[in-house]
């Protein structure tokens, strides 16, 4: 058994005659922090988007811990274990924080209809359970406080902070993060940088898209170069940094 | 106006199950659906088909009587059959159309479209005759301090508990908080392990099932028409309006009381002689409240960024 979490094999999705994706291999290893960086329009989200079963792609195969994950729907890709962020932050609104949590930690095949009535001892333990990790969840975010306000009345940096919350309750094993950084603060773009780090750290295999080149050259493990939908390049930061076809492709073109 | 309480309540009891039904539909899935009204009146036309008697002069297209089936089983098929068809518009109308990204707005004339279609098919199947269930004249009574028929009562009672039931389904379990889910962000909900589709499916199954209830209801009141459910289909709108639009209790709240509104506005003094402006007097309180909640009277004011 190899080390390869996810492998994509001859991936290709097109929108009318643009092609949004093209890739011919790419793998990523267990419990390593993989960034996905390119200029935009580079295919990062697309990519995202089919490895997490949100669109179709036109060609090819993906697979997740051994199992082929091609084209499934995105609910039970997240039940394998492979759970994605938005880059718009997406939280349920008219759920409190504690709910939020609640309810996408909450596995189906122990939530049954019958048994939220009848309240068994099993399922009165397993509530008590999950009500643990969740405020074990948001300590560690230091969220806790807000646990009972609603999801709608955060500001947009504590909508980031729960989304990473809600996305580890379940412990996943890949955790995708369509940038975590955006739209946030300096001081909280730190802590959600530490947050990241500590989850990979734990063993979480992370895979992030994003736009703030100092942070990705500062926690990934690993950084993947997309141009126009194609792999350009791949390794470590140091040499992703004097990466000529990077220099030219992204880091030329951009104002850093 | 007091004599007038007990229709009110009725009709009260019956715009909020219809109206519990379109705001949770609308609340899943954004649809704005014209159609409710003709799957409250399939849920009316089917309990005649299947209970009227076989000798009756009510002949469904010009030839079939109907089966002279008891009446409550009669009811408990119109609304599985309700149930199905709605779930058949889902599965062969509404999902593709969703596939497809087809806009709100599209989708909304759609089920204008839908509701003309399917209440002229209803008028060539059950003709444009005003018709009855077949239950025996019953005699007024007086409960606490409201009059009405023992069978109207019992269908006061029948709905508040179904109502009860839906508010428990809503708020305990997993299949109400999917759907809470699916509200707020379908996307979400797919990667909270939630099934949309599935759960758009269920609400759609689960909306039309309480509207053909509501159908019933209605018919047992007062008559089966072919249009009857596009004749209340506005108020059902209104008490969703007035409730706070993808708010359940809301819509429950805010139709049982455009009901009651409709009916007690009828004992107003200057009403004698204008029963058929009721609706007047009920759309002018609604709107006097939403000029001063905009947000209806249970939604909540939302955080724009």
């Amino acid at each position: 058994m190899s080390n390869n979490l996810l492998e994509v094999k001859n991936l290709s999705k097109s929108f009318g005659g643009l092609k949004a994706v093209s890739i011919d291999l790419l793998t990523f290893q267990k419990n390593q922090l993989t960034s996905i960086i390119g200029p935009n329009g580079a295919g990062k989200t697309t990519f995202f988007d089919l490895i997490s079963g949100f669109q179709n792609s036109d060609s090819g195969e993906i697979f997740f811990n051994g199992k082929e994950i091609t084209n499934i729907q995105p609910h039970k890709i997240a039940r394998f274990g492979m759970v994605r962020t938005f880059q718009l932050t997406k939280v349920f609104d008219r759920m409190t924080v504690l709910e939020n949590l609640l309810f996408s930690g909450s596995s189906v095949k122990n939530d049954s209809f019958l048994k939220s009535f009848l309240n068994p001892p099993t399922q009165r333990n397993y509530e008590k359970e999950l009500q643990n990790r969740a405020y074990k969840v948001m300590e560690e975010l230091n969220i806790k406080h807000m646990a009972n306000s609603y999801a709608r009345e955060l500001s947009g940096g504590q909508k980031k902070l729960l989304e990473l919350a809600r996305s580890i309750i379940n412990n996943p094993d890949v955790l995708l993060l369509d940038e975590p950084l955006a739209g946030v603060n300096p001081k909280l773009a730190e802590e959600i940088l530490s947050l990241i780090l500590k989850l990979s750290q734990q063993g979480i295999t992370i895979i992030m898209v994003e736009h703030n080149i100092e942070a990705v050259m500062k926690i990934s493990d690993r950084i993947v170069v997309l141009a126009e939908g194609s792999l350009i390049a791949e390794g470590n930061p140091s040499e992703i940094r004097s990466n000529k076809k990077v220099i030219e492709a992204y880091l030329g073109s951009e104002n850093e | 106006m007091i004599d007038q309480l007990g229709n009110g309540l009725l009709l009260g009891v019956i715009i909020s199950v219809a109206a519990v039904a379109l705001s949770l539909l609308y609340g899943v899935t954004r649809i704005v659906n014209f159609a409710h009204g003709e799957i409250i009146a399939l849920g009316a036309i089917l309990t005649l088909f299947f209970s009227g008697s076989v000798d009756s002069r009510v002949l469904f297209l010009d030839r079939f009587s109907p089966l002279g089936m008891n009446f409550v089983i009669s009811a408990v098929f119109a609304v599985i059959l309700c149930g199905i068809f709605g779930g058949l518009l889902e599965l062969m109308l509404f999902r593709p159309l969703r596939r497809n990204s087809v806009g709100n707005i599209a989708v909304l004339v759609v089920t204008i479209g839908l509701s003309i279609f399917v209440r002229h098919i209803y008028l060539l199947f059950a003709t444009g005759k005003v018709q009855n269930f077949p239950l025996e004249l019953q005699r007024r009574e007086t409960y606490l301090f409201f009059d009405m028929t023992p069978r109207n009562f019992k269908v006061l009672i029948v709905a508040v508990v179904v109502m009860i039931t839906v508010g428990l389904i809503l708020s305990y379990t997993k299949l109400g908080k999917a759907m809470r889910a699916v509200r707020d962000s379908e996307e979400l909900a797919n990667i909270s392990g939630v099934n949309s589709d599935y759960i758009i499916f269920i609400t759609w199954v689960f909306s039309s099932m309480l509207a053909g209830l509501a159908g019933i209801f209605q018919a047992i009141i007062n008559d089966v028409r072919w249009n009857m459910g596009f004749l209340i289909l506005l108020l059902i709108f209104a008490g969703t309006v007035l409730g706070g639009i993808g708010t359940s209790f809301g819509a429950m709240v805010g139709g049982f009381l455009i009901g009651v509104l409709v009916q007690i506005s009828v004992g107003l003094p200057f009403m004698e002689g204008h029963v058929e402006a009721k609706n007047a007097v009920a759309l002018a309180i609604m709107i006097l409240i939403l000029l001063f909640r905009p947000q209806g009277i249970f939604g909540k004011k939302e955080r724009i960024s």
